[in-house]
């Protein structure tokens, strides 16, 4: 009987094979109604197997891909860094020769309001001491520079240079106690000398007191002391302080000219300048 | 002083490590490769590994793994019912037959027969294609993508193969 079942054994298992593969294939022609229990068997098992399988693969690969990411874009925020700071400095160039385009076209349209040469100039550096007010300006001897020269800018009076070397010249700052400058009131013609008080503010001495000066009243050159062309702004009054038993009153000055934020200025080579009537407005 | 350390697997343990194989083999089939964006390297990766079952085991342990996976993977088709089944079984079917006649340990065999047998698969596939009137009309790229598919699927073999042959054997 064992002999028997072993022989039949091949032909079992061709038998079995071929029920299962006729079974598979009859599935084909099978209208779709509910999964027979061995489909169901099949489904219920692997679903699961998968489902977990598939939750734990999305978990491995958003970890992985979080991680790729988060490489990137640390590369990519070096990366930007590096462009940002040289996108930075390079639009503070920018902004810089702007700047700079700007004070040259002023200067410029303002040279073209004067007659005679003027040398433009930039300031090497103010006095470091911050006892004195004058600055070094690139522009010496050898330009041309000498002692007594007027200073302007577009704005107004800068000072007068002081002294120079061949390449290099000092300039007195309006501003400074030894600065003097033959100065009027443009509203009244009200005479007196400009000079300087301190890094911010002068005195316009010498004006009795029984004058008529108001805060806000514009002062400019006299060109009365063979320095300073006639017409050119010093500043603006900003204080009056009167004595009755001064002869004189005391006004306080606010120069025109940022004096502390100079870069560019102009250097008059002569004094033969006669700005235009309407200048000092 | 070499130390020589052998180890004798039994028969379960070795058909526990295929067994363990072949399922992490169908997972990723299952979950990674159904993703792939292009359909020329959507491989069959079973296909290989009932390849290297029947290489490793009786005809008829072959053939009861091919119908037993190749039904799983026709029950998640839903469609083209013994498509997977008659597959693997006619893969187990040719390495038994060929056995002796060709070394199947070598990789370029293996790439050879697992190459024909996914060129095979491509061949039935689009002759189902054909005649199933719910298909739209196939892109003539299509040949293209099942060459290229059985391209890559012979050239994959060898690497999935081989851990099956390493597990088959009961000593390291």
């Amino acid at each position: 009987m064992i002999e028997w079942l072993r022989r039949l054994r091949g032909a079992f298992f061709i038998v079995l094979f071929l029920a299962a593969f006729f079974y598979v294939s009859s599935l084909n022609f099978r209208p779709p109604e509910r999964m027979d229990l061995l489909q169901r068997f099949v489904v219920e098992t692997v679903g699961p197997l998968l489902k977990f399988f598939g939750g734990l693969s999305g978990r491995i690969e958003n970890a992985v891909g979080e991680y790729i990411w988060l490489r990137k874009v640390r590369e990519e925020n070096e990366t930007l860094q590096k462009r940002v700071a040289g996108l930075e400095r390079q639009l503070v160039d920018y902004q810089e020769a702007y700047i700079e385009n700007m004070r040259l076209r002023r200067l410029l349209d303002f040279r073209s309001t004067i007659q005679g040469e003027a040398i433009a100039a930039q300031v090497v550096v103010h006095d470091m001491t911050g006892w004195f007010q004058t600055l070094i300006v690139d522009k010496g001897f050898r330009d041309g520079i000498s002692p007594d020269m007027p200073v302007v800018n577009d704005e107004g009076v800068i000072g007068r240079i002081l002294d120079v070397s061949d390449r290099y010249a000092r300039v007195l700052m309006i501003t400074d106690p030894g600065s003097a400058v033959d100065a009027i009131v443009q509203r009244n013609r009200v005479r007196g000398i400009l000079s300087g008080k301190d890094s911010g503010t002068c005195l316009f001495k010498y004006v009795r007191g029984n004058l008529d000066v108001q805060v806000g009243d514009l002062i400019i050159t006299s060109g009365k002391d063979g320095l300073f062309p006639k017409g050119l702004r010093l500043g603006v009054v900003q204080g009056i302080f009167k004595d009755p038993v001064d002869l004189f009153q005391k006004i306080e000055v606010k120069p025109l000219v940022r004096l502390s934020a100079l870069e560019e200025l102009l250097i008059f080579k002569t004094a033969t300048v006669v700005p235009e009537a309407g200048s000092g407005n | 002083m070499v130390l020589r350390v052998v180890r004798t697997d039994s028969g379960w343990g070795v058909t526990l490590r295929v067994v363990l194989y072949t399922l992490s083999i169908f997972l990723v089939q299952a979950v990674w490769v159904p993703r792939l964006p292009y359909p020329a390297v959507r491989v069959d990766l079973l296909l290989p590994v009932m390849l290297g079952v029947a290489m490793e085991w009786s005809l008829v342990g072959g053939l009861v793994w091919a119908v037993l996976w190749g039904y799983v993977l026709d029950m998640l088709s839903g469609k083209f019912w013994g498509f997977h089944v008659l597959s693997y079984v006619v893969a187990v079917c040719v390495v038994h037959i060929s056995l002796e006649k060709f070394e199947f340990r070598n990789p370029l065999y293996q790439m050879v027969v697992v190459g024909g047998c996914a060129l095979g698969q491509g061949v039935v596939l689009w002759l189902y294609l054909l005649v199933e009137p719910q298909t739209p009309p196939l892109d003539p790229r299509v040949w293209q993508s099942l060459v290229i598919r059985s391209v890559f699927m012979g050239i994959m073999a060898p690497l999935l193969i081989h851990p099956v042959s390493w597990w088959g054997k009961s000593s390291v």
